[in-house]
């Protein structure tokens, strides 16, 4: 694990992508900082962070579109997975390099805070609230954008698929709050969900027949359910919806609330997707 | 030092490898022989443990490489087909990462980089990032990486493609002589390649392996009692009178360089001396003999003929194979 992280935080390091991100990041978050504070007067620096979260967008494809696509294309998998490190290690010692990346752009950033509190009084709780929230949600976006690299060998594709997958998070709750309302919008979204379910055992067992009956069972329980008791479908989307609203967590830390559910909540996000990046590989070796 | 017993990987409904079992002793040299896409890198990866095999199991050094995984690998080099380089890295940077990644005490580094490039060749181009060098200097650097960590078992997948006629004696050379104190795979396709460095060669078709044995013993079994033959005169009454002999199973007419006259191989019955049918064949029809020398089979010939037909004997190999992918589906069911 300790050489591939070496490994890779030399080449961010090495080649621009390290600079790159860490000058952009910091670059933004002095505009924001510059507007919301200095010209405007005020010294709730936590909205800087809420402004700089859309940046994620671009900055989070960056730091992990590279990271394995790159061994699938360049068949230096073939080294990493024959020699004497495990799966896990080497995912581990991949995503820690990102981190740390990530890591000293948000450190840089703490003379922003540093500055204001010379001036004037600052609310530190939330300061340092958000600091934390901020980068675990930063360290959620980068497991997603390493898993989605190990499904892929092109870096276009890993980036595009990264995009897409922190819009949706960012989005997930507004998208479904505002369609939510009619409970015949949650029936079609438990049917999308069966067929998604479906989907997903048929790229596991390819078995036409088995997905088929799953999909077939999960429609016979919702139909079942929508008959028997519809109130549960009131608000189900939102429900479900709000499972994956990262952003309801990271407000808390920006309140200056230390959630113990919302910690919990973003550390086992960063776990499931490790995860899932792990079990990737471990699939590629056995189809 | 390496078993593998009943090795199956199916992609899909293909066959990739069909039940080969075999074993490597320590100090070994063996050879992989085989048409393309015959099942020797996919037989090499699951060996080194880079995809797993369907069923059948692979042990290196007595440790299983399902099971124990890091103790199995430490004990591999591995060179693929393609050298797994980072492009963007300077050679002594890469082979240092490829010592940090196996494990390598920290104060041996050094001396132990220095002495694999010395011997692979490849100290003048320490300093230069792998992205400028030529494929057979990112071979040779594959190789190198292989070494690192001073494993037992050497694989290496077709060491010698794309390299010039110089460059591959030399790392043949390398080769052999790593062979001494190494247990070594290697696969090619060039057959002079492999009878000039292995103690044995395996001759893989279709993933099965149709032959095994020392690239002299290959050559001897296949070619037992062959003999070519040359007569002067016409080809066609030469063939007819010797069809007509009941102990000749073998009759093959072949080039000849000499003008106006014919070449024949022969082969006869086992315990007949086909030089004696020859000589009462050459009397009786008042051929008039040139030249009678026994035909020992270059591996190319070899090759190319276990490779046409099968051997019988690996029938009931196949039968086998197929009974395992019959079983293979109803296992998933229950």
């Amino acid at each position: 694990m300790k050489a591939i992280y070496k490994r890779e935080m030399k080449m961010y390091f090495n080649s621009m992508t390290g600079y790159v991100f860490i000058a952009f990041f910091v670059l933004i978050t002095a505009i924001y900082f510059s507007m919301t504070n200095i010209l405007a007067m005020s010294p709730e620096f936590e909205y800087v962070f809420s402004s700089v979260i859309m940046m994620f967008l671009i900055l989070g494809p960056m730091l992990t579109m590279r990271l394995l696509t790159e061994e699938t294309r360049h068949k230096t998998d073939q080294l990493l997975l024959t020699a004497p490190v495990s799966i896990s290690g080497i995912v581990l010692g991949k995503y820690l390099a990102a981190v740390t990346v990530f890591m000293i752009a948000l450190l840089i950033t703490a003379i922003f805070p540093v500055i204001l509190s010379v001036y004037g009084t600052i609310a530190t709780a939330q300061i340092i609230g958000s600091y934390l929230g901020f980068f675990l949600l930063g360290s959620s976006f980068i497991a997603i954008g390493l898993w989605i690299s190990s499904l892929t060998d092109n870096q276009i594709v890993a980036a595009v698929g990264t995009f897409v997958a922190i819009f949706l998070l960012l989005m997930v709750e507004n998208i479904i709050s505002s369609a939510s309302g009619s409970e015949a919008f949650s029936l079609l979204f438990a049917v999308i969900l069966a067929g998604l379910i479906a989907l997903y055992f048929y790229n596991n067992t390819k078995s036409k027949a088995y997905s088929a009956g799953v999909f077939g069972i999960l429609a016979v329980v919702i139909a079942v359910a929508y008959v028997v008791k519809p109130v549960i479908f009131n608000g189900f989307a939102g429900k479900v919806a709000s499972m994956f609203a990262v952003l309801t967590r990271y407000n808390y830390f920006a309140m200056g609330i230390l959630d113990l559910s919302a910690l919990v909540y973003l550390v086992s996000f960063i776990a499931v997707f490790l995860y899932f990046t792990v079990r990737v590989i471990e699939k590629k070796r056995w189809s | 030092m390496i078993e593998v017993n009943n090795l199956v990987k199916n992609y899909g409904k293909y066959e990739a490898v069909k039940n080969i079992s075999f074993k490597v002793e320590d100090g070994e040299v063996l050879g992989f022989l085989g048409p393309n896409g015959a099942g020797k890198s996919t037989t090499m990866n699951i060996i080194t443990g880079y995809i797993s095999a369907t069923s059948g199991e692979v042990k290196i050094g007595g440790y299983d490489i399902l099971k124990n995984p890091s103790e199995a690998k430490k004990r591999i080099g591995y060179l693929p087909e393609i050298p797994p380089v980072y492009i963007d890295m300077t050679v002594t940077e890469y082979l240092t990462f490829v010592a940090d990644l196996k494990g390598v005490k920290k104060a041996e580094v050094k001396a132990m980089l220095a002495d694999i490039m010395e011997k692979i060749k490849i100290t003048h181009v320490a300093g230069k990032l792998i992205k400028n060098l030529s494929k057979g200097y990112r071979q040779r650097v594959g190789l190198a990486q292989a070494m690192v960590g001073y494993p037992d078992v050497l694989i290496l997948d077709e060491p010698t493609v794309g390299l010039d006629p110089k460059q591959i004696i030399e790392i043949r050379d390398v080769i052999h002589e790593l062979g001494k104190t190494h247990t070594v795979i290697l696969s090619s396709h060039i057959l002079s390649e492999i009878s000039a460095v292995c103690n044995r060669v395996m001759i893989i078709n279709k993933g099965q392996i149709v032959a095994s044995d020392t690239p002299d013993g290959l050559s001897a079994k296949l070619s037992q009692n062959r003999y070519r033959v040359r007569f002067k005169g016409d080809e066609k009454a030469v063939l007819e009178a010797f069809k007509a002999k009941d102990e000749v199973t073998f009759v093959q007419l072949d080039i000849s360089d000499e003008e106006g006259t014919c070449d024949i191989l022969i082969e006869g019955t086992e315990g007949t001396d086909i030089r004696e049918i020859a000589f009462e064949v050459a009397v009786k029809n008042n051929f008039v003999l040139l030249l009678m020398k026994s035909e020992k089979m270059s591996l190319e010939d070899v090759f190319l003929q276990v490779t046409e037909n099968e051997p019988v004997a690996d029938e009931k190999l196949e039968a086998e194979a197929d009974e395992n992918a019959e079983e293979a589906p109803k296992e998933a069911e229950e």
